[in-house]
């Protein structure tokens, strides 16, 4: 075999791999076969990898990480994983908090259940990177809620990097029958290269709920590949809301299957872009089973040059009678040389389905601006308000006000160049 | 206060205003009147300093400032209000916090403290009770689903929220039922006062029988073609624009 981008990295790690070493070695041979997605494939063709494949990253030196630099990034009464340069920091975590029915596992105690959950069988040329993930898995949590147990207190999983190198991170949620809980991921960086591979997997038994909140706001420099692998059981239902806004070049993939009655799937997004960023947001719903809904909402405000994509897919199985998916794709743009892709598509295979799906790219609204204005907002005031106004239809679907204050005042950040 | 001189404007490259004089001086109310196309709006839109209205010739000066050298924003923080006659709907803009920065703006400009949310809420349920404005309404995003009632009840929420030192009010009369007329109307003469001017733009002169102008401007083809009291807008009411503007359909 010729030698792929990582092969030495992977070398370099054999030493470390105990017992998921099978695991990793058919993983690292399933993303050998393809190597790194090229832009002729359609799911890939905005993200352009090469320099990922070619800057070869080590996996980033650990460093420790004062407290205060993520204090303004807590949420309160959260149980909260702090992740330095891909390894769980044990001193800025709080993973002890006892809750009934929650286990929370690092990813090197949990070998028998990635033994068991990690599945590559159907892993294509597109999933070359989460192969990847599965053979280079540095450090992630396993997060295992119990049948009915209801965990109030938020999960929040928070990753930071300040050193150049990569960061391979998986996490696994596994939410019982009948239990639920809330899930934030959040990213962030310094002004280093470094790269983010993240692979989330999510299960959901029958009739459970999952809150879910993502925001991405990686360093400048970086490079954020995020994954999403959720199935959705019977009456389980996951409402999840996403920020991007960080890195040079960053994606987020989500492949959602709705494989039982009842269940429903609502997905939000909003990208916020500026320099010449990339943010690339990829779905795919796959409904295979009768009755069930999923509603994505994607927006985007792009400055200078920067690109948004949206590529939704929503599958609707022979079998999937009476699906209701309906797919959302706004996009701002803030300057002439700002560039939105949307491309929301449908496959359809049942007769009785209700789909809806819809795209616009637009500017702010002159009329808009001057009644603003004529009320003695200048000029930055009344683009915030509006440009506020425009997304916060997507983060409304935060329910919880302390994380959605979070996340506003993160956005508010943005605004002011931060 | 407000001293109009010659004024000249164009859209789009086509005359509108041509050559209007008015001096409206402090404590008076002046209304516009004039049938459709005549310039009225234009006006409007041109003392509120709106994009793409273009000044040819003429000036505008504002307690002794030149108006026309000023972005729109300046002229409302210092004390220019325009009311629309389509209130803009603003998608997801909390209509609190939009009233909220406004206000602080202005103060900002006055040198003012800044009011905090609870002082502005105060502020807020004095002036929207004025109007019967339901809180539900102001905390909803601008305008949105609102009837036209409630938006022009909200403009002039604004206007009393923002007190402005002069208020040109376009249409704020149409598609407004009587009772929301006679509502409006009270929110307009609260806002009257001896440091204050209003100029009232208005296709009807029934605006006028509840908020009583001190002079009647006739606006026909872009000029001022008659002025006098508020006698002057009865007569319109009866015998219609004809005896101003020959060519024009009746009122």
């Amino acid at each position: 075999m010729s030698i792929v981008p990582y092969q030495e990295q992977f070398e370099a790690l054999k030493p470390e791999f105990g017992a998921l070493a099978p695991l990793r070695e058919a993983a690292f041979a399933r993303y050998a076969e393809h190597g790194f997605p090229a832009q002729a494939r359609e799911a890939w063709r905005y993200t352009k990898l090469s320099p990922i494949a070619n800057a070869g990253f080590a996996p980033a030196e650990p460093a420790s990480l004062p407290a205060s630099d993520i204090a303004a990034h807590l949420i309160p009464d959260a149980i909260t994983l702090v992740f330095v340069n891909g390894r769980l920091d044990d001193a800025l975590s709080n993973i002890d908090q006892a809750e009934t029915g929650l286990s929370i596992k690092r990813l090197n105690e949990a070998g028998d259940i990635l033994n068991d959950a990690l599945d590559l069988s159907s892993a294509g040329p597109d999933d070359a990177l989460v192969a990847l993930n599965a053979a280079l898995m540095q450090d992630g949590a396993v997060i295992e809620i119990a049948e009915d147990a209801h965990i109030d207190a938020p999960i929040h999983l928070l990753f930071f990097t300040n050193r150049p190198g990569m960061s391979q991170i998986r996490n696994l949620i596994r939410v019982g029958a009948g239990a639920r809980a809330t899930v934030v991921e959040s990213y962030f960086g310094n002004r280093e290269t470094y790269w983010t591979n993240v692979v989330n997997q999510i299960d959901l038994g029958d009739g459970a709920h999952l809150e879910h909140a993502r925001s991405q706001e990686e360093g400048v420099n970086a490079f954020h590949i995020g994954a999403m692998q959720m199935t959705l059981s019977a009456d389980a239902s996951f409402n999840g809301v996403s920020v991007m806004r960080g890195g040079s070049l960053a994606r987020n993939e989500v492949q959602v299957t709705v494989s039982g009655e009842g269940a429903d799937c609502k997905l939000a997004g909003v990208s916020l872009g500026r320099g010449k960023q990339l943010l690339d947001s990829i779905t795919r719903f796959d409904h295979a089973v009768p009755n069930t809904t999923s509603d994505q909402l994607f927006k985007s405000v792009m400055d200078d040059g920067s690109h948004a994509v949206y590529q939704g897919k929503v599958i609707v199985r022979q079998d999937a009678q009476h699906t209701d998916a309906t797919q959302a794709n706004h996009n701002l743009l803030l300057a002439r040389t700002a560039q939105a892709s949307s491309k929301p598509e449908l496959e359809i295979f049942a007769d009785d389905v209700k789909c809806a799906h819809g795209a616009t790219v637009g500017e702010l609204d002159d009329s808009m601006m001057f009644y603003l204005k004529s009320r003695g907002l200048d000029e930055d005031a009344a683009q915030k308000l509006l440009i506020d106004g425009f997304i916060s239809e997507v983060l409304e679907r935060i329910p919880s006000p302390e994380i959605r204050d979070l996340f506003l005042t993160d956005i508010g950040g943005w605004r002011l160049g931060g | 206060m407000l001293e109009i001189k010659k004024l000249h404007a164009e859209i789009g490259g086509k005359e509108i205003l041509k050559g209007i004089d008015l001096t409206i001086n402090a404590g008076e109310v002046h209304a516009i009147m004039g049938p459709n196309g005549s310039g009225k709006s234009t006006l409007a839109y041109v003392l509120a300093g709106r994009e793409g209205y273009e000044v040819t010739e003429g000036s505008v000066t504002y307690q002794g400032k030149d108006l026309l050298d000023m972005e729109a924003d300046e002229r409302a923080r210092d004390g220019v209000f325009l009311g629309f006659q389509y209130p803009v709907e603003l998608p997801g803009v909390n209509g609190m916090t939009f009233l909220r920065t406004a206000a602080n703006a202005a103060r900002k400009h006055r040198g003012e403290p800044e009011l905090d949310g609870i002082d502005f809420l105060k502020l807020l349920r004095e002036k929207a009770a004025l109007l019967e404005m339901d809180d539900a309404l102001l905390k909803r995003a601008v305008n949105v689903g609102f009837s036209g009632g409630e938006k022009k009840r909200n403009e002039i929420t604004q206007m009393a929220v923002l007190d402005p030192t002069l208020m040109v009010l376009d249409e704020t009369d149409s598609g407004l039922d009587i009772d929301a007329l006679k509502v409006v109307s009270k929110g307009i003469n609260a806002l009257r006062g001896p440091e204050k001017a209003t100029l009232l733009v208005t296709h009807y002169q029934r605006l006028l029988t509840y908020v009583e102008p001190d002079f009647v401007h006739v606006l026909a083809k872009g000029r001022i073609v008659a002025s006098g009291g508020k006698e002057l807008a009865l007569e319109l009411e009866r015998d219609g624009y004809a005896n101003y503007v020959p060519e024009a359909e009746a009122a």
